[in-house]
């Protein structure tokens, strides 16, 4: 059984209405199918608005989907009583990517991490305070730190006390909302060294949800490229990015900046922007940018077709 | 006349003074920025970088920033300017491109607004002429439908939208030089791409020089003529942009090389620890304490010792003595 399970999830936001004007409607997700298994990342890429974060929202169950369910370890989430879900939240846990404004500023670190801690497990504080130590040096920080508050800390070290919140209760599934957007380069290779050895020492699974398709290949077992609402392509054991197919990862793939000049690839200034209007079409999300649009990309929406084994892709003009 | 130097800067110090100690932003900086060159500048967030860009404007909000040294444009000292005249050399002669186009528009005036108001600050002509002249530039960034851009309020565009009005209304008045801090970090990664290359293009076609200030390699290598890599303030490495990433010489620029992403799965080698903090930093190399080849010598090393070859500038002490190091090295 896989560990989460995504069935066709939409969700809508809807604007307040005005006195006469009309209500506006957002298409944020839209029927989505992901899978993930025990102890792999799936990572999720696409550029901002294109409901990525929605997504895991409502797969933390932070939202509730207007159509479809979400099931984590064989239960539904939405449908759990409180109780029910209280039990499931132990095992489903997020790092977001604004660090500074997901810690108390007033607390110090022992109080931020031993939160989850008290929440669920009955210690006494001498045994809260040595687990507090001990999740602080699994991430990487020093023991003196745990009376430190988070003013004191740089933003690699604060991300690293977010990850330690996340793990504290042993989860089983761990939602990474751009954990690394807003780190330097140095420091983003090093949060996601730990996380690729947490990953591996507490048999954990990612969500790794980013705009960097760079650092997504680096640390995901199975890639999904989001676009306006919906999921474009899902690709497994990407060894090599070039791989993917869809007309819109290419591009993305394409727009990565290569360091070293010598080799090629360079600036192109023809690439252009989502268009706003988010307007419920009948056809193709990716139209108005795609350069290989035909009739039938106007008129039906495209369906996953299976190119490899693991490898999916949604487009009338690949993969059939 | 093709290397002409617009802006250079000799022995830049800038500093705060506080209840702590001494601030030391930016350490003895020499850059020279050339005509139709790009000098990219790359560093980790609170090295320095904007300080120094801000400071060559003289846009240093707080009065107790000290400026030392010398800023020279097209032979004019700019530190000893008056505010007044100062104003008049920003935006006409040394424009700026900031990092988040969102906050720097007002929301109140319309893109139409601010190309007038910028242009007739510095020349006398009548509000339609601007207003030809806005049009324009509004064209050479390939803007759709310009007239009614003109007319639109800025939360009525999207932040790739705004970035490039930013760098239209930059170049409106031919400057000598442009400072771009960080101009694609807060958009997109395919709209990035457009506005490097918009960028490219018209830096080439007006003949400007450019101090392009990022945190990405990949922009800088793409972009830049000529690179500077900072350091807790000072410049630790300086080459020609292919020289400097095929072979890198400082430790600090190889680790910021080997911490980037490829394509590839290879695992990342990233640097280890933090930078120090600049309250007081003293005239040691401040990388020492990351450094994985450092030795004994690097502890007597004084940061205003400069090694390397012509121009493939080195602060660090395993250049210094042995210019044959180097030359093995990149052989």
């Amino acid at each position: 059984m896989s560990l989460l399970k995504v069935e066709n999830v939409s969700k809508v936001y809807k604007s307040d209405r005005f006195l006469w004007g009309q209500q506006r409607i957002t298409e944020a997700v839209k029927n989505v199918d992901l899978i993930i298994e025990e102890g792999t990342c799936l990572g999720l890429v696409g550029e901002s608005g294109c409901g990525k974060s929605t997504l895991g929202k409502v797969i933390l169950g932070l939202l509730k989907p207007n159509e479809g369910e979400v099931i984590f370890q064989g239960k539904n989430f939405c449908k759990s009583n409180g109780r029910r879900q209280y039990g499931l939240r132990r095992d489903l846990q997020v790092v977001f990517q604004d660090y500074s404004s997901s810690v108390n500023p007033k607390h110090n670190v022992e109080k931020i991490i031993s939160e989850p801690i008290r929440n669920y497990l009955k210690l006494s504080p001498l045994e809260e305070k040595k687990k507090v130590l001990e999740l602080l040096e699994i991430v990487g920080l020093n023991q003196n730190d745990i009376k430190k508050y988070p003013h004191q800390f740089s933003g690699g070290q604060l991300q690293r006390i977010c990850i330690a919140k996340a793990i504290a209760l042993k989860p089983k599934l761990i939602v990474l909302d751009e954990a690394i957007s807003s780190l330097d380069v140095s420091v983003q290779a090093q949060i996601l060294n730990l996380l690729l050895s947490l990953k591996e020492q507490f048999h954990l699974s990612y969500l790794f949800i980013s705009h960097d398709i760079e650092a997504v290949s680096y640390i995901a077992d199975r890639v999904a490229i989001m676009y306006l609402g919906r999921i474009v392509e899902e690709a497994e054991n990407i060894k090599n990015l070039e791989e993917l197919k869809h007309p819109y990862s290419k591009k993305l793939l394409a727009s990565v900046l290569n360091p070293y000049p010598e080799e090629g690839k360079f600036l192109d200034s023809s690439f252009d922007e989502v268009s706003i209007s988010k307007q419920i079409s009948c056809g193709c999300n990716y139209i108005e940018r795609c350069e290989k649009a035909m009739e039938i990309c106007h008129q039906q929406v495209p369906t996953f077709n299976s190119v490899a084994e693991g490898h999916k892709i949604a487009c009338h003009c690949e993969g059939i | 006349m093709k290397n002409e130097v617009v802006l250079k800067t000799d022995n830049l110090q800038v500093f705060l003074p506080n209840n702590q100690g001494i601030l030391r932003a930016v350490n003895g900086v020499d850059l020279e920025i050339k005509k139709g060159k790009i000098l990219g500048l790359v560093g980790e967030s609170g090295c320095g970088k904007s300080v120094m860009s801000l400071s060559l404007l003289g846009l240093l909000k707080n009065k107790e920033w000290k400026i030392e040294g010398e800023i020279e444009l097209r032979g004019k000292n700019l530190l000893s300017l008056s505010k007044e005249e100062m104003r008049k050399v920003r935006g006409k002669e040394m424009a700026m491109i900031m990092q988040n186009p969102m906050s720097v528009f007002d929301p109140l005036t319309t893109i139409g607004g601010h190309f007038v108001d910028t242009i007739q600050n510095h020349i006398k002509i009548t509000t339609k002429e601007a207003k030809k002249i806005a049009l324009e530039n509004l064209k050479k960034v390939s803007l759709p439908n310009p007239e009614k851009i003109m007319k639109q309020y800025p939360f009525q565009l999207s932040g790739g939208m705004l970035q490039r009005v930013m760098i239209a209304i930059a170049i409106a008045l031919n400057p000598a030089v442009l400072i771009a801090d960080e101009p694609t970090t807060a958009v997109d990664v395919t709209v990035q791409h457009q506005i490097l290359g918009q960028l490219k293009k018209l830096v080439k076609e007006h003949n400007t020089g450019v101090l392009l200030v990022s945190h990405d390699l990949g922009v800088i290598a793409q972009m830049a003529d000529e690179v500077a890599v900072m350091y807790c303030g000072y410049i630790v490495e300086k080459a020609p942009v292919e020289e400097l990433f095929r072979h890198p010489a400082h430790p600090y620029t190889k680790g910021l090389l080997s911490s980037r992403f490829q394509l590839t799965k290879r695992r990342l080698k990233p640097i280890e620890g933090q930078p120090p903090s600049l309250i007081n930093l003293s005239n040691q190399c401040p990388f020492l304490e990351r450094c994985n080849e450092a030795e004994e010598i690097c502890t007597k090393y004084r940061m205003d010792e400069i090694g390397g070859i012509k121009n493939h500038l080195v602060r660090c002490a395993k250049y210094v003595t042995g210019n044959e190091v180097m030359l093995h090295e990149l052989a």
